[in-house]
């Protein structure tokens, strides 16, 4: 598999705080708490205290369908564009989404960004746990960004449809990876078939307050184990 | 996000797994312990 050492994804406490006033930066706050979970929600994490600068998101109020039957799928080209622009998010912005640090939250408004062909895009490493642990600014200020236009310029190739996961069950050079837990599998009535298991918390392992990624050497060894290595696409749920 | 951080661009995700694909009960699906059988053993 070739390998691309240049590729950014991350960046560090020290590179947002030597950033934080740049105008073209927009810093998003995607923590979020399951309605079921017994610690606070996102929002109300955002009002008790935040990175300055950063806007609250919520991935499934903010960036998802929510009218059945199948809430909580990524919103149409239109719609994302429409939002992103209410952010202050256009083709000269660069991103950073942040979650507690532990969580998988800011991945997804990545994964978001970088589908509808916003490169401009970046996870602050350990997220607000390695922030605070810094000793980095917080407040509960509110910024409103001024709003502006984004263009989608979608990449249909990193998006999978149920009928493109329905032909990749039996499509040998296509590798299904199940990414949830295994509780939430079982609550789900099981995985697609044929899925490898690569969960994320084998991804990321924990680094104190907040998690990283997983050295690229044990990475690879689950791959190759499932074959992901060889294939000619991947599917992850 | 992983596996994109790690060189592999050729990866669609699916953000259906856990309402569509659920939702419909004709989708073929394998229990945990049938996908656990197939995959590498994790750390706990």
């Amino acid at each position: 598999m070739p390998r691309h050492p240049d590729r950014q994804v991350f960046v560090s406490v020290d590179w947002l705080a030597a950033h934080l006033h740049d105008a073209n930066l927009r810093i998003i706050d995607a923590r979020f708490a399951s309605p079921t979970a017994a610690q606070p929600r996102g929002d109300a994490l955002y009002a008790a205290g935040h990175i300055p600068g950063a806007i609250f998101v919520h991935w499934r109020q903010d960036l998802s369908t929510n009218t059945p039957p199948v809430p909580n799928l990524l919103l149409d080209a239109e719609a994302f564009a429409a939002k992103m622009g209410q952010f202050g998010v256009d083709a000269a912005t660069t991103v950073v989404v942040y979650d507690p640090g532990d969580e998988n939250w800011a991945a997804r408004i990545w994964w978001a960004l970088k589908h509808y062909g916003h490169d401009q895009v970046y996870v602050l490493q350990g997220g607000a746990a390695a922030w605070q642990e810094a000793g980095q600014p917080w407040t509960t200020a509110v910024v409103q960004p001024p709003c502006t236009t984004f263009v989608a310029r979608p990449r249909p190739a990193m998006r999978a449809t149920k009928a493109q996961v329905l032909n990749a069950i039996h499509d040998p050079a296509t590798t299904i990876i199940e990414t949830r837990r295994q509780h939430n599998i079982a609550e789900a009535g099981g995985t697609v078939q044929g899925a490898f298991w690569l969960p994320s918390t084998t991804v990321y392992a924990s680094k104190g307050a907040y998690r990283a990624l997983i050295p690229e050497a044990e990475l690879d060894r689950y791959l190759q184990e499932i074959g992901a290595d060889r294939a000619a696409c991947l599917v992850a749920t | 996000m992983a596996l994109y951080v790690h060189g592999y661009d050729n990866v669609a995700m699916y953000d259906g797994s856990w309402t569509e694909w659920q939702q419909d009960a004709t989708t073929p699906k394998d229990n945990v312990t049938t996908m656990l059988a197939r995959s590498p053993v994790q750390p706990q």
